[in-house]
């Protein structure tokens, strides 16, 4: 149960008619602007919905045209639910103003702004207690799911129409009262109509609100094919300043059982073999009859050593302007990821082929990157505090690697020593660490030692050099040969990504299936990779969390560690890494 | 307005003879005002334009190289009919650019690789709601809808049963015909060590068993079929009743594979042949048995070198003698024999092109997405068999068991 407050604004007190994103166009003449906040106090999590509304006076439909919201898990579901949350820090102290602050890019900087105050509203959900009963509010969210388009992901996203319908209860009209708006203009999110100032809305409510459970309501209409412009991001993409450490978990040195790694490994990968669930027609009237091939080949894991690696990218860049955004506009992160080495094989072929790399997990901590890895490249992140020691107390890092936006200099990366899921977004640190690190860096005197990789050596099954998988990492028949010798030296400079969107709940998953696709991309990198093999034993510690990612957790599983408990594995030099380079990410986009 | 189908390849030997049938099922411009309309398309402007000329259609000359003008060509086509071999050389590249423009793509391939790479773009095909068929013509849609007919039969007359596992299912060709340039290539391409056949099998890491795909050295099956008489133009019957048949690398055992499970069957094996005499199965054993030597470049050229001597393809009057048979075979799992049926056909490149344009026109008219195989685009019954008309004249069915 969550509280709400509901105002509804005059498309007149808008500063500029214009949508707010494309997603959403201009309300018409008896219709206006909402804003929601809706609260939920046992979790601490807030949400601030910006609609457009049909109707001013008595509400029907909404259509959130975005929104802002702290709690992590549940920005990220209800966004994959058709909702355009972004992560925010929201504060809402008791008589204090509404405080929003997320990551925009803000006049003519170039630099993500990653904690601007973007809208503060004193007021509104301090309403006077008095006001009149009101027998039902059935106010409902009309909102476009989104997945990438099966033909062309670079170019086109589906999208699904979807109505929730919240249950509201103890619902009191009051009578409007002055609000005070202080709103930020960003270049991007747009969030235009708002204006700063003293506005009277035209009608507030608040009351308790039953979140919607699935299924919500799918309305008949075909999907729409919309450009990806409407989305944040089109690739390709461009990675300035890009530091990797790389860890080699080499599942038979470290003694998992070669049953367990078969079984898990290909957990990890399952969703890579969606092709096996055959697509069913509707066999509504005129709808066709889809005739399946017989699937005759599988993604299986080439390897059993999986690579565990943490990057901070110091410059994400779009290699195209996309107004309101420009080519030289650009934001950072952190990233761990796990990457797993598949290859398809045949049914009847000894040899597997096309090789590429899957990404099964992946945490960061930069909110508009989530959004569009989850929303149309199929990259399941979720967001995730990586933490330095200061005092001995774990600190989190901003995107750009620097403790606090007065800091002189990022923090080194291999200072991070934790990692942590995010629980409600500025609210400090969670408990549920999912990875610890221990990387001398400091004592280590090669630590900046870098030098490009001969490739033509590195490929050498003798070679130190540290390549994310060597030839004795590649055992099985099918994947050794020409599978691995194209992929041995290839891993350094260029990697093949494959990844499976949409990304979501089960039940929004089978409702997708139809459009469910490969995502195939290609790092490459601009020049070859610059490398320092430290001489140190780097530690990892990973974490079973509970409540982490499933592939997390049958990553944990592999290595034997119970839920909720942790192990530590130590990994000799060679086995890790420091890489720098630059990359940039293109999407393959159409058939040919 | 009618429907828009994009012959390309026009201009070869089995693109002429599509382009003839497009003539005679009424898909001519100057037919005028009819459901279907032939469009003609190749490389080679000035053939193609007679081509034209001659059957009053219009036409469009473009290769497959430029992958945007070729969407371009393709926007206002419902389907396109791809008879352009080698397959290995166009099939993709003119699947994937109807796939990007949302047309249905037909093809007369008979390359099992290539088979198998147009089947991973069916999801996609699916999802874009359109039909992709390969092997639309005598390969393999002959012995697919023999196969489909037989299985309605069976099941119509309760002899099997949903889900039943059938003992073995054997399509064998009398003869893979006079070879024309195109098909002798076809054939150099996909001569290997091994032959692929369908057996039911154990599936990894899961319970049950599926029908699987799996090799045969080449060789290793022969089998005696029952081919048939048939007719000479003098109406005397030829002595050609038995012959021995090759187990050969031909679609049709996935077409086949396709059916069976589409009527919720399932079975031991799957097997196609071609019959072959001595000298053809030498050859086949020598083919085969220096199968690896054929990636070397000198061998290349000079295969490339005999095929392109060769004539284009039959004379006229060879291809007006030709008549063809199929036979298949379907067994219970205790090799008990359900089914022997005979279809005696014309000459394959003729059957081809009736077969195609008949497919090309239910596709576009159908209500089928996804991979469709050759028999699920034509419908056919009992009746059509033994009545036989339109795409399937001058055919005749002769059922000996079943």
């Amino acid at each position: 149960m969550a509280k709400f407050w509901l105002v509804t604004l005059a498309s007149q007190a808008a500063q500029d008619p214009a949508p707010i994103s494309s997603q959403v166009a201009a309300p018409d003449q008896s219709g206006g602007w909402a804003i929601e906040i809706i609260q939920e106090e046992e979790q601490g999590e807030i949400a601030v919905l910006l609609s457009k509304v049909d109707n001013i006076e008595a509400p029907k439909k909404l259509q959130c045209a975005v929104g802002f919201a702290n709690g992590a898990k549940a920005s990220s579901i209800w966004r994959d639910r058709g909702f355009p949350l972004v992560d925010a820090i929201i504060d809402n102290p008791p008589n204090a103003a509404l405080r929003v602050r997320s990551a925009c890019f803000l006049g003519s900087d170039p630099q993500i702004d990653y904690d601007v105050e973007l809208i503060s509203i004193s007021g509104i959900t301090q309403l006077a207690p008095s006001g009149q009963r009101v027998e039902s509010l059935d106010a409902s969210y009309e909102q476009s799911q989104e997945a990438a388009d099966y033909a062309f992901p670079a170019t086109w996203i589906r999208r699904r129409q979807v109505g929730w319908s919240p249950k509201r209860s103890d619902t009191i009209a009051v009578t409007p009262q002055t609000l005070t708006l202080d709103v930020k203009s960003p270049r991007f999110p747009e969030l235009a109509p708002l204006r700063s100032g003293n506005v009277t809305p035209h009608a507030i409510w608040y009351g308790t609100m039953d979140l919607p459970i699935w299924p919500p309501d799918f309305p008949d209409d075909p999907l729409q094919l919309v450009s990806r412009a409407q989305e944040f991001g089109i690739p390709p993409f461009q990675f300035d300043d890009v530091e990797v450490l790389g860890f080699r978990l080499n599942l038979e040195e470290l003694g998992v059982r070669g049953e367990d790694r078969g079984r898990f490994l290909n957990e990890m990968i399952e969703r890579l073999n969606f092709h096996f669930e055959p697509l069913e027609s509707m066999r509504g009237p005129g709808s066709p009859l889809i005739r399946n091939p017989i699937p005759d080949f599988r993604y299986q894991p080439a390897s059993s050593t999986i690579m565990v690696e943490l990057l901070r990218y110091g410059k994400m860049k779009l290699r195209e302007a996309i107004p309101p955004l420009r080519a030289e506009d650009y934001q950072s992160q952190h990233e761990l990821v796990v990457r797993i080495l598949v290859g398809r094989v045949d049914e009847d072929a000894a040899q597997a082929h096309s090789p590429a790399l899957f990404v099964p997990a992946i945490f960061v901590d930069n909110p508009w990157s989530k959004i569009v890895g989850r929303s149309v490249q199929g990259f399941d992140k979720w967001m995730a505090h990586f933490c330095v020691l200061v005092d001995g107390e774990p600190e989190p890092l901003r995107p750009d690697g620097r403790l606090s936006v007065t800091s002189d200099k990022p923090e080194d990366l291999a200072s991070i020593t934790e990692i942590r899921l995010v629980d409600t977004t500025g609210k400090g640190l969670g408990e549920r660490t999912i990875l610890k690190l221990d990387c001398p860096f400091d004592q280590n005197e090669n630590w900046d030692s870098f030098q490009r990789i001969d490739l033509r050596l590195a490929s050498k099954s003798s070679s130190r050099v540290p390549l994310r998988w060597s030839q004795d990492d590649i055992r099985d028949p099918a994947f050794r040969r020409s599978f691995a010798r194209s992929v041995i030296p290839k891993s350094i400079r260029t990697l093949s990504s494959i990844q499976v969107s949409p990304i979501g709940e089960k039940e929004l998953l089978k409702k997708w299936k139809a459009e469910t696709t490969l995502i195939e991309g290609t790092f490459i990198a601009d020049d070859l990779p610059q490398v320092v093999i430290p001489d140190d034993i780097a530690t990892l510690t990973l974490r079973n969390e509970k409540t982490a990612p499933k592939a997390w957790k049958s990553m944990c599983s592999l290595f034997g560690i119970p839920e909720g408990k942790e192990e530590s594995i130590s990994l000799v030099p060679g086995n890790w890494f420091r890489m720098r380079c630059s990359l940039e990410l293109k999407i393959r986009d159409g058939f040919h | 307005m009618g429907c828009n189908i994009l012959l390309y390849g026009a201009t070869g030997f089995s693109g002429r003879l599509i382009a003839a049938e497009g003539k005679v099922m009424n898909m001519s411009g100057a037919q005028g005002g009819e459901e279907f309309r032939m469009i003609l398309a190749a490389r080679d402007l000035k053939n193609l334009r007679e081509l034209a000329k001659k059957h009053s259609m219009p036409f469009r000359c473009f290769g497959l190289g430029n992958h945007a003008q070729l969407k371009q060509h393709l926007e206002d086509i419902h389907v396109v009919i791809n008879a352009a071999g080698p397959f290995a050389f166009t099939a993709e590249r003119l699947a994937r650019a109807a796939l990007e423009v949302g047309c249905h793509y037909v093809d007369i391939n008979g390359e099992l690789d290539v088979y198998r790479k147009l089947d991973d773009l069916a999801r996609a095909a699916a999802q874009r709601k359109i039909a992709m068929v390969s092997g639309a013509g005598h390969v393999a849609a002959s012995s697919d809808s023999l196969l489909d007919v037989a299985l309605q039969e069976l099941k119509a007359n309760e002899r099997v049963k949903d889900g039943e596992v059938l003992g073995a299912v054997r399509v064998a060709m009398s003869s893979l015909g006079n070879f024309s340039r195109g098909s002798a290539q076809t054939i150099a391409r996909t001569l290997r060590e091994e032959v692929i056949v369908i057996r039911r099998g154990p599936v990894e890491g899961r319970s049950g068993e599926k029908m699987m795909i799996w090799h045969e050295p080449f060789g290793k099956l022969e089998r005696t079929f029952d081919f048939g008489q048939f007719s000479s133009a003098g109406g005397e019957p030829r002595a050609t009743r038995h012959g021995i048949g090759s187990a050969v690398n031909l679609i049709d055992t996935l077409t086949s594979r396709l059916t069976v499970s589409r009527h919720g069957l399932s079975s031991q094996t799957i097997e196609s042949y071609a019959r072959t005499g001595v000298a053809k199965r030498l050859a086949f054993q020598l083919g085969s048995t220096f199968a690896s030597l054929s990636s070397l470049p000198l061998v290349q050229a000079m295969t490339k070198m005999s095929l392109a001597s060769m004539p284009e393809g039959p004379s006229t009057e060879a291809l007006d003698q030709e008549r063809n048979a199929v036979v298949l075979e379907v067994e219970d799992a205790y090799c008990k024999r359900l089914i022997d049926w005979r279809w005696e056909i014309p000459n394959v490149y003729q059957h081809t092109a009736q077969l195609v344009v008949g497919v090309s026109r239910n596709i576009a008219n159908g209500d089928k997405i996804g991979w469709v195989t050759p028999s699920d685009a034509l419908s056919l019954n009992l009746m059509d068999l033994e009545e036989p008309q339109g795409a399937l004249r001058d055919t005749k069915l002769e059922k000996r068991v079943g």
